[in-house]
């Protein structure tokens, strides 16, 4: 089954980490955080995968045209131009780059990848700037077993403020340090499609999340994989020094594969 | 008839990028200004380019050697690691890219590129202005007029406003037509081969190539009425850029392939 990864957007809010380079290659422990993304999928078998690509979508293209070679050791013959990679195990990846356009929105981009779907009765979904230690088997047995056309990976994020509870006069009647049960849920990514859903895109002129997923989930043909371990996006520098620490410390909660 | 691209001028100071790219390299709308100017060339039939390259011309290289991979989509099999096209929607053009120094002035960086032109005649351009010139048109003028060099002229971009005044320092007031006196260089040219005689020694085209030719009154104009600007402080840039997202670029002669 093929892993559709969505690398195109702008980035914006990630401002200066982002103005040399989009922000699926933002780095976390040296790596791009596309890479900890797809070695969560690879971790559960799935092998195959489909970037969107967009702004500086050319960075994204020359890291894995060189990744081979970056990743192995390497003989340059200078006086023909070849080389020769020596030990040829990196990672059994199949990575198509596709250019989706710099300004297209995110339904547009998945239409313009439907030809590399191919004839698949299913495709996995997720977005390019977030990680967790989403058990993918399970989300595919769950979405399996519904039967629905889509599912989505659905997270309570950390709290950022306890909640207080008012009384009369201003009274402060409980003070509740960042519950994160009482957080409400969130669209996590790691989602699971029919292929149905291409019917749900209409000409592609809008975010996935607006019209499709509303007409999904009317038609009832949506579904939430309740994930309630770990799940972090890479929104701003905050996230990503938060997410660049738990690397040093070896907490990454994402990292589900032996080195 | 080949097309000489003056792209190794100094870095650009148009984006925040951290490191400096050549300007012809800065992107509009995804694809660097380089890539417009030849678009535009290849639509009116000119598909043979000769790039004075200098700094960062490995850049330039890269870009061009890894041409097909930016334009289509592509597997990477990193198993193998083979890499297969899909869609390929490259270009039909040949592109040499010389290394004509860092420091080199224009006239010297065009001298420099002279054995890989062929035919009677070449035309060359810089790599950082826009323009919508009928390049077929300004050659059939050139032609005709049997001078060693056209010059492309066209109406001031208009950041400066020009001021109406008489012999004598009197101001005129306000006139709208005052602009149909004025013309400035484009920068595009078409060359005869032995006007490469008078390319000697690091001066810029302007300084002493094009006053040897004055001299000689061998040198003619071409008129553009149409769109030309240049690309170089970060107002052209973002208007440019306007233009681009808008989809109302003079310039875009091609269409979308």
């Amino acid at each position: 089954m093929k892993v559709v990864i969505l690398a195109g957007g702008l980035g914006s809010r990630l401002s200066e980490e982002t103005v040399d380079r989009p922000k699926p290659m933002v780095e976390i422990g040296g790596r791009p955080i596309l890479w900890h993304i797809m070695k969560i999928y690879s971790h559960y078998g799935f092998q195959e995968f489909i970037i969107c690509c967009g702004y500086k979508g050319h960075m994204i293209k020359e890291y894995f045209t060189h990744y081979h070679m970056y990743q192995t050791n390497t003989t340059f013959d200078l006086s023909d131009g070849g080389h020769t990679d020596h030990n040829s195990a990196t990672e059994p990846w199949q990575v198509t780059l596709a250019n989706t356009g710099l300004s297209t929105l995110t339904a547009g981009r998945i239409l313009r990848i439907r030809e590399y779907i191919g004839g698949d009765e299913e495709f996995m979904l997720t977005y390019g700037d977030g990680v967790g230690d989403v058990d993918i088997e399970a989300l595919l047995a769950f979405h399996r077993a519904h039967g629905r056309i889509a599912t989505i990976t659905t997270t309570r994020p950390e709290g950022r403020f306890g909640a207080i509870k008012i009384g009369e006069h201003g009274r402060v009647e409980s003070f509740k340090e960042k519950a994160r049960k009482d957080q409400s849920w969130v669209n996590a990514g790691f989602m699971v499609f029919n292929r149905k859903v291409f019917d749900y895109l209409g000409d592609g002129s809008m975010m996935l999340e607006d019209e499709p997923f509303e007409k999904l989930a009317k038609a009832g043909e949506m579904m939430a994989f309740c994930h309630e371990g770990f799940w972090s996006p890479m929104d701003n520098l905050h996230d990503r020094e938060y997410l660049e620490g738990l690397w040093e410390k070896g907490q990454a909660f994402w990292k589900l594969w032996a080195e | 008839m080949k097309v000489i691209i003056l792209a190794g001028g100094m870095p650009s100071t148009l984006t925040d990028e951290r490191e400096k790219l050549p300007k012809p390299m800065v992107n509009i709308g995804g694809k660097p200004i380089l890539w417009h100017i030849m678009k535009k060339y290849a639509a009116q039939g000119f598909r043979e380019f000769v790039i004075c390259a200098g700094y960062k011309i490995d850049m330039i290289k890269d870009y061009f050697k890894d041409f097909y991979i930016y334009q289509s989509d592509i597997t990477v099999d990193l198993r193998t690691n083979t890499i297969k096209i899909h869609r390929n929607v490259s270009e039909d053009w040949k592109v040499t890219v010389v290394d004509t120094g860092l420091y080199s002035a224009t006239a010297q960086r065009v001298s420099l590129v002279e054995k890989y032109t062929d035919g009677d005649s070449c035309i060359v351009t810089y790599g950082d202005c826009l323009d919508d010139i009928d390049i077929k048109d300004v050659a059939a003028h050139h032609r005709s007029h049997g001078k060693l060099a056209t010059m492309v002229a066209a109406r001031p971009s208009g950041r400066h406003a020009l001021l109406a005044m008489d012999r004598e320092g009197n101001y005129l007031g306000m006139r709208r037509d005052i602009s149909r006196e004025a013309w400035t260089n484009t920068g595009t040219y078409i060359l005869e081969k032995s006007a490469f005689n008078f390319l000697t020694g690091n001066y810029s085209l302007e300084e002493q190539f094009l006053e040897r030719l004055v001299e000689r009154r061998q040198i003619d104009t071409y008129c553009h009425e149409g769109f030309w600007s240049p690309v170089e402080t970060k107002r052209d840039f973002e208007q440019m850029q306007n233009l681009w997202n808008a989809g109302a670029a003079p310039w875009k002669l091609w269409q979308e392939g």
